[in-house]
C-alpha cells in the first residue's frame, strides 16, 4: 500500500501543477468608474456669469433637470443655464421652450441663437438632430425641418401612446394596438398589429438605426414584448415577427425601449426591470432594476449601457456590460436627476450638480 | 287610487329605464349644461379638427362606463419619452369595441391609476390639471373611439342631453370658386356657373350637429358631425367626400358647408344648421347663375 501511494501521490501532484500552468489565463479587464469633475450649478443661479466661445459649443452636452436645462463641455465648463416655466425639449443640437398652447415657439442653438421657429401649435419633441411636434388631440404629429417648418403631418384616428425615431425612420404606436413606421419623407413603411392580447395597445416602441427592426411592448391581458423585422423582396416588403416574449407582470404605463446603434441589441423596461434581447440569436436576458427606467444611453464604444431609474425620490444609475451583466450601480436621493453620455464619459446630474465619471477597463 | 299610483309609478320607471338604455355612457363629470363645454367635437382646435369634447370647468372625472384601463399616459418631464398633448390621461376599453379617453388629468392621481385594471362606471380618475395642450378655460378633454370602425365618435350622441343648446347662427355665407373668387351670397345677385365651396362664419364655441345645403330644393351636401374618420393620414369629416382640416377650416373665421354645383338659371340656395336636439336654423339665398 505504501509503495502504491509513493508512486501515485507524486503523479497526482505533478498533474495538478501541470493543470494549473496550462489552465491559467489572465484575468479579463474590469470596469472602473473614475470621477473626473463636479460642476456646481447653484453658483450660476445666483448670478455668476457664464463665459463661452463658439468653439466650446462644438462638442456641447445637453442636460435637462427639473425646470432647468443647459449645455456644458465634456471638460466641465458650463455653457448655458436656462430656467423654463412649463415645458421644454432639448437635444445636443437645439432646444425650445413651450407653454400649454404656444402658437409660436423659437428653436435655439446650444449657444442661444435662434435657429428656427415652429409656427404650429402643439408639444414639440427633439431627438438627437430630429424634430417633431405632437398636435392637439393626441393622435397626430408632424415632422419638422431644421428651421421648424412642417415637413409632413400624419393624423391618426386613435391616440399615440408610443413614439420613437432613428436616423432613417420613425415609429408610432397607437392605443388601438397598431404600429406604423415612416421613412424620413413621411412614407408609411410598415403598418401592423403585434396582437396576441385581449386588449390591444402599444405602450412602448423603438425603431432600429436602419429601420429594419421595430420593438414594441404591447397589450393588456397577454402583454408581450415583440420584435418585428421588415424584409424587402421583389414582390414588395413585408413585416414578420421574429421574437416575442410574454410578460409575467403587466404594465399600463408607457415604457422606454432602445436599440443599440449597431442594432445588435434592444433594451426594454419591463415590470421587473430591464430586458435585453440579442437581435442576432434572439436570446432574452432580464436584469432587475429598481423603479421606472428614465434613460437608457449607450457609451461611445458601445461596450456599456447606462440606465437611470427612479423609485420614489431614489435614483439609481446602473451599468450593463456588453455580455448582458451588471457592471455596477449606485443610488442617491434627489429632487431631480439626469444622465448624459459623450464618448466614454458618463455625466450624472443631481439637483444642482453635474459630475463626469469616466469608464475605463483595467 | 292606489292602483293608479302604482300604474303611473311603473310607467315612469319604465320610461326612465328606456331613456337611460338609449345612452351608452354616463357623463365623465357632473353638472353638464349647455355651457359646460369649452370646445365641441369637430370644432377647429389648435389647427386640427377637434376629436375631443373639452369641458370648461374642473370637476371630479369619472369613468363613463365599466371598462378595462389599457393605458395611462403621463407627462415625461424626467425621461426620454415624448410629451403627448393629452397630458396625463387614462384610456379605457369598453365592450362593443368602444374606447374612452380622459385627458388633462392632474398628476397626483397617477400612482393610483397605474395600479388600476378593471373599473366600474363612476370610478374616480381624480380632477383635471394643466398637463395637456389646452386653450383658455379648457379642463377635461374627453374622447370616444370606435376601434372596430376606426372612427372618433361625437361623445354627445352617446350621452343624455341636459339643458339648452348654445344658439347657432348662419352668417357671412360665401361661395368660393375653383379659381378662388369669393362671392358673398348675402349681397351677390349674379355669378358664373360652376363648382363652389360654401362656407359660413365659424362660431367660436357653438358647433352645429348637422349642416345641409339645398340647391333648388335638392340636397347638395349634408355634413353630420357624429363621427370623424382617418383617410390617408388625415382626420376627416364625412360628406360627399372626406373633408380634411384644410377644407373644413381654411382659416379661423370660416367653416365649410359643402361643395356644390351652380347651374345656369335662377338658383335657390338654402343653408340649414341643426343642433344635436334637432333644432334648426335656416337661411335662403337666390342668385342668377349665368
Amino acid at each position: 500500500m505504501n509503495k502504491k501511494l509513493k508512486i501515485i501521490a507524486p503523479i497526482c501532484i505533478a498533474l495538478a501543477i501541470l493543470y494549473i500552468i496550462i489552465a491559467s489565463k489572465p484575468l479579463s479587464p474590469e470596469i472602473q468608474f473614475v470621477p473626473v469633475w463636479t460642476l456646481d450649478l447653484e453658483s450660476y443661479t445666483k448670478g455668476e456669469e457664464i463665459t463661452s466661445t463658439p468653439e466650446d459649443f462644438t462638442n456641447a452636452v445637453s442636460f435637462k433637470m427639473g425646470q432647468n436645462l443647459g449645455y456644458f463641455t465634456p471638460e466641465g465648463k458650463l455653457l448655458s443655464y436656462i430656467t423654463f416655466p412649463y415645458k421644454a425639449t432639448v437635444s445636443d443640437t437645439s432646444y425650445t421652450l413651450y407653454g400649454t398652447s404656444s402658437q409660436e415657439m423659437q428653436i435655439f442653438s446650444p449657444a442661444g441663437s435662434e435657429s428656427g421657429k415652429i409656427k404650429v401649435t402643439g408639444f414639440p419633441y427633439f431627438m438627437e438632430d430630429r424634430k417633431f411636434i405632437f398636435l392637439p388631440g393626441g393622435s397626430s404629429f408632424s415632422k419638422l425641418n431644421e428651421d421648424g417648418s412642417v415637413a409632413w403631418t400624419y393624423e391618426g384616428f386613435t391616440p399615440i401612446t408610443a413614439f420613437s425615431s432613428s436616423k432613417t425612420g420613425i415609429v408610432a404606436g397607437y392605443s388601438d394596438g397598431s404600429v406604423i413606421s415612416f421613412d424620413n419623407e413621411g412614407n408609411i413603411q410598415q403598418n401592423y398589429q403585434p396582437g396576441g392580447s385581449t386588449y390591444q395597445v402599444i405602450l412602448g416602441a423603438a425603431i432600429s438605426e436602419s429601420s429594419k427592426y421595430i420593438a414594441t411592448l404591447s397589450g393588456q391581458g397577454g402583454q408581450r414584448f415583440v420584435i418585428s423585422k421588415k424584409t424587402d423582396a421583389s414582390y414588395g416588403s413585408h413585416t414578420s415577427i421574429v421574437f416575442y416574449k410574454s410578460m409575467e407582470e403587466e404594465l399600463n404605463r408607457q415604457v422606454l425601449i432602445k436599440f443599440t446603434k449597431d442594432e445588435k441589441k434592444v433594451f426594454y423596461n419591463s415590470a421587473t426591470g430591464i430586458g435585453i434581447v440579442n437581435c442576432r440569436n434572439f436570446k432574452n436576458t432580464e436584469l432587475p432594476v429598481k423603479g421606472r427606467i428614465l434613460s437608457i444611453l449607450e457609451s461611445g464604444s458601445g461596450k456599456e449601457i447606462f440606465i437611470l431609474s427612479k423609485e420614489g425620490n431614489t435614483y439609481t444609475v446602473s451599468t450593463i456590460e456588453s455580455f448582458d451583466a451588471f457592471a455596477g450601480s449606485f443610488s442617491f436621493n434627489a429632487e431631480s436627476a439626469c444622465i448624459a453620455v459623450k464618448d466614454n464619459s458618463l455625466f450624472v446630474g443631481r439637483d444642482g450638480k453635474i459630475s463626469r465619471i469616466d469608464i475605463i477597463h483595467r | 287610487m292606489k292602483k293608479l299610483i302604482i300604474t303611473l309609478t311603473t310607467i315612469l320607471a319604465l320610461s326612465s329605464l328606456a331613456v337611460s338604455a338609449l345612452f351608452a355612457f354616463d357623463w365623465p363629470q357632473n353638472e353638464i349644461l349647455s355651457d359646460s363645454f369649452y370646445s365641441y367635437f369637430a370644432q377647429l382646435r389648435g389647427g386640427t379638427i377637434g376629436t375631443s369634447l373639452v369641458f370648461s370647468e374642473s370637476k371630479e372625472v369619472k369613468a363613463a362606463d365599466d371598462g378595462h384601463i389599457i393605458a395611462v399616459i403621463s407627462e415625461h418631464d424626467e425621461d426620454e419619452l415624448f410629451e403627448s398633448t393629452l397630458g396625463n390621461a387614462v384610456i379605457l376599453a369598453h365592450k362593443d369595441s368602444l374606447v374612452t379617453v380622459y385627458a388633462n388629468l392632474d398628476a397626483e392621481n397617477l400612482p393610483s391609476l397605474f395600479a388600476m385594471t378593471k373599473v366600474a362606471t363612476g370610478t374616480s380618475f381624480g380632477t383635471t390639471g394643466t398637463s395637456s395642450w389646452q386653450e383658455g378655460e379648457g379642463c377635461l378633454e374627453f374622447q370616444v373611439l370606435d376601434i372596430k370602425n376606426r372612427t372618433y365618435v361625437n361623445p354627445r350622441i352617446l350621452m343624455p342631453c341636459i339643458g339648452k343648446e348654445l344658439p347657432l347662427s348662419i352668417k357671412d355665407v360665401v361661395a368660393i370658386s375653383k379659381k378662388g373668387t369669393v362671392y358673398d351670397l348675402g349681397t351677390v345677385k349674379t355669378m358664373p356657373s360652376g363648382v363652389y365651396q360654401l362656407y359660413r362664419e365659424r362660431q367660436e364655441i357653438a358647433m352645429p350637429y348637422k349642416t345641409t345645403v339645398f340647391i333648388n330644393g335638392a340636397v347638395a351636401e349634408s355634413l353630420t358631425y357624429d363621427t370623424l374618420t382617418e383617410n390617408n393620414g388625415k382626420i376627416c369629416v364625412n360628406g360627399k367626400k372626406n373633408y380634411d382640416v384644410a377644407t373644413m377650416y381654411p382659416n379661423e373665421k370660416q367653416q365649410f358647408l359643402g361643395e356644390v354645383t351652380f347651374t345656369k338659371g335662377k338658383d335657390s340656395i338654402m343653408v340649414v344648421t341643426a343642433d344635436i336636439l334637432g333644432k334648426e336654423k335656416q337661411i335662403v339665398y337666390t342668385v342668377e347663375v349665368r
